[in-house]
């Protein structure tokens, strides 16, 4: 999926720079991205609420299902604010990122709608890359820092994507963790990100 | 609330087909945004560093804040 969507914006971006498009398109861009985005946000809402499964494991679940994904969120944060010291980035704005949470569809549009295209693509390869590396270091976070800590470099893709790699790793218990931290996460994100912007 | 209110797995089918569909019409049209601005060749450099940056701060400091957390509430147990 992450090809098609990458070939998506590629699509976009190379059709509306070489001319392709016809004025009317690229001027009904903006709305048409606006109803796209109200359209995905009720069923990103109505995905959550209709999940059973994933709302008894989070009900039947230990206390590190709670401590994790609140020391993620807090790690992120901060991760996300110190980049603002490093790079041109506005405080806000590094935040505003960091709270996609690796979810890198929803971030870079509802980011793009409100800040701009180009902080749209920054939000969209931060997260992109923050699923990579997931995908790369677990085994490592595993061996130096505990099946836990490994949860938290996935973000919300830990009830999805960086899934299996967690559990293959860091076990069946750290996956339970995995999957409810990423439902937290995802739950959050759309709560966060616009905090921020 | 509708998807707690209706049966799981409600029209799922149909349900990942919008949602796939307003996924990548809102990437296409991101595009679009993007490709409309002429100097986007010369920023994809830097959108890369700063989202290399970024990306590795996040992964960082989520694992240095989950390892405080849980031994924070390890030690307060004991």
């Amino acid at each position: 999926m992450i090809i098609v969507m990458m070939i998506a914006i590629l699509a976009g971006a190379s059709a509306a720079y070489l001319g392709f498009l016809p004025e009317q398109v690229l001027n009904l861009s903006g709305s048409l991205t606006d109803w796209s985005l109200i359209l995905l946000l009720f069923l990103i809402g109505f995905d959550i609420g209709n999940n059973k499964q994933s709302m008894k494991t989070l009900m039947s679940a230990d206390r590190f299902t709670v401590l994790v994904p609140v020391g993620t969120i807090l790690g992120t944060l901060f991760g996300g604010y110190v980049v603002s010291f490093i790079t041109v980035l506005a405080p806000k704005d590094a935040l505003a990122i960091a709270s996609g949470f690796g979810w890198y569809s929803f971030s870079a549009v509802m980011i793009a709608q409100v800040k701009g295209s180009d902080l749209g693509a920054i939000a969209f390869l931060s997260n992109v890359f923050r699923e990579t590396i997931t995908l790369l270091c677990v085994p490592f976070v595993v061996k130096y820092f505990g099946a836990y800590a490994a949860v938290a470099p996935g973000g919300a893709t830990t009830m999805d994507v960086t899934l299996p790699v967690i559990e293959k790793y860091a076990g069946k218990r750290a996956a339970i963790v995995g999957f409810v931290h990423g439902v937290i996460l995802s739950a959050l994100a759309p709560v966060f990100v616009p905090l921020f912007l | 609330m509708a998807g707690m209110l209706l049966a799981a797995g409600f029209a799922a089918k149909i349900k990942n087909t919008f949602f796939n569909f307003s996924l990548l019409a809102l990437l296409f049209f991101m595009g679009v945004s993007l490709g409309k601005d002429k100097d986007i060749l010369s920023k994809i450099a830097d959108f890369g560093i700063i989202s290399g940056i970024m990306s590795i701060s996040v992964v960082i400091f989520s694992i240095i804040g989950v390892l405080i957390i849980t031994k924070l509430f390890k030690k307060a147990e004991k």
